[in-house]
């Protein structure tokens, strides 16, 4: 046998998990080889070492430890979804910004309901002005208006409406989508609805709803 | 949850050791795996053995902090692994050798001193060790092959082997 033979059925016998010492061919090379036979003295010294090694004295528990981490971890996690959860919508950035988007096309949309049924009065230039295209036979029957009414809030409705506006330029977007879709929403409402009375009906809800998104 | 820990501690630990050479590192190599292992146990494919996986971890976490160091490992702690008591000539050589083994250990490679202790300090079979480290059977063979063959010749050099392995 050759020292590289030798070292090729040492790694094998290795990777058998034999006992090198106790092969017939390793040791009759290796009485003949000095080399060979530093080589079987060391590997032996090796692998009784590392089988010591197995079990380390490990002086600490590590079961509080780790065990105390992976659950303050799972809580905190925990709280922040509580917390998370906990925080209203309006409370982020995003959500005050949209609610006032929303606002202002819900107010919007009120303000072109009440453009639309509200009665002409002589210093009421509105409707010509603000939507030339509305015509007598679209208001059917303006109904009389009474103290308190919703209806009374027009003008603090176009205050709003042009106060938002001008503040919104960033959410202008929005602002044209939100009226679409309100307008669209009501619309469908309304249609299905057709002996309600509609303009009370839309300014009334849809100020409640604006104010209370605006307020909040 | 803590009978996992109690019951895979001493063996990650140990490998830990060995690979750092540093008992405070090894602890904390030991707990960050653990607590990984945790966290991560859905990722866990239950159709490969826990063990090997748990270990492969382990060893991946100690080559993360060996590369981030500079300098060998300071390997005292280790030598203070061998029983102090009695100085007789056969402790001196068991303390010889395995320090000697501990120094070979920290010159070869991260990746070889992983398979080496998977392999024969952890009896790891050569299949698991390369699944769990993801990569080919055949490499994990030769790694082994190349730190067994520097292992030895660390030894041989040293002049550490004659006499003591009929000591131990
Ligand atoms: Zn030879």
């Amino acid at each position: 046998m050759r020292c590289d033979a030798f070292e090729d059925r040492l790694q094998h016998l290795l990777d058998e998990r034999q006992c090198p010492e106790d092969d017939a061919l390793l040791a009759e090379h290796a009485a003949d080889c000095p080399h060979c036979r530093d080589v079987l003295d060391a590997q032996a010294g090796l692998f009784d070492t590392v089988r010591d090694w197995s079990v380390a004295n490990l002086e600490v528990d590590l079961v509080d430890r780790v065990v105390d981490r992976v659950v303050s971890r799972a809580t905190v996690g925990t709280a922040s979804v509580r917390v998370a959860a906990s925080r209203s919508w309006w409370q982020t950035a995003s959500g005050r910004w949209t609610a006032l988007a929303v606002a202002a096309a819900l107010v919007l949309v009120a303000w072109k309901g009440i453009d639309r049924f509200a009665p002409r009065t002589a210093n009421d230039s509105s409707p010509s002005a603000v939507d030339p295209g509305h015509t007598a036979q679209n208001v059917r029957e303006p109904r009389q208006r009474t103290p308190n009414a919703p209806l009374e809030f027009g003008p603090l409705a176009r205050k709003a409406a042009e106060d938002l506006g001008s503040r919104l330029a960033l959410g202008v977007h929005y602002l044209h989508r939100g009226r679409t879709a309100v307008t669209d929403a009501l619309r469908g409402q309304l249609s299905r609805k057709p002996d309600a009375a509609p303009g009370e009906r839309s300014s009334s809800f849809l100020f409640s709803a604006a104010s209370r998104l605006a307020i909040g | 949850m803590a009978e996992l820990v109690r019951r895979y501690q001493g063996q990650v630990f140990a490998l830990c050791y060995r690979m750092l050479g540093d008992r405070q590192d090894a602890e904390d190599m030991a707990q960050e795996t653990f607590v990984r292992v945790l966290r991560s146990l859905e990722r866990w494919d239950n159709t490969r053995h826990f063990e090997p996986w748990l270990l492969a971890i382990a060893g991946n976490r100690c080559r993360t902090l060996l590369a981030t160091r500079k300098r060998r490992p300071d390997t005292s702690p280790i030598v203070a692994d061998v029983p102090a008591r009695g100085y007789d000539a056969e402790d001196q050589a068991l303390r010889s050798l395995s320090e000697e083994v501990s120094l070979g250990l920290a010159d070869i490679r991260a990746e070889y001193r992983q398979a080496f202790l998977m392999f024969h300090q952890h009896e790891m079979s050569y299949g698991d060790i390369a699944a769990s480290l993801d990569c080919p059977l055949g490499t994990v063979k030769t790694w082994i092959h190349r730190a067994r063959r520097e292992l030895i010749d660390h030894l041989r050099l040293r002049g550490i082997v004659e006499g003591t392995s009929h000591a131990v």
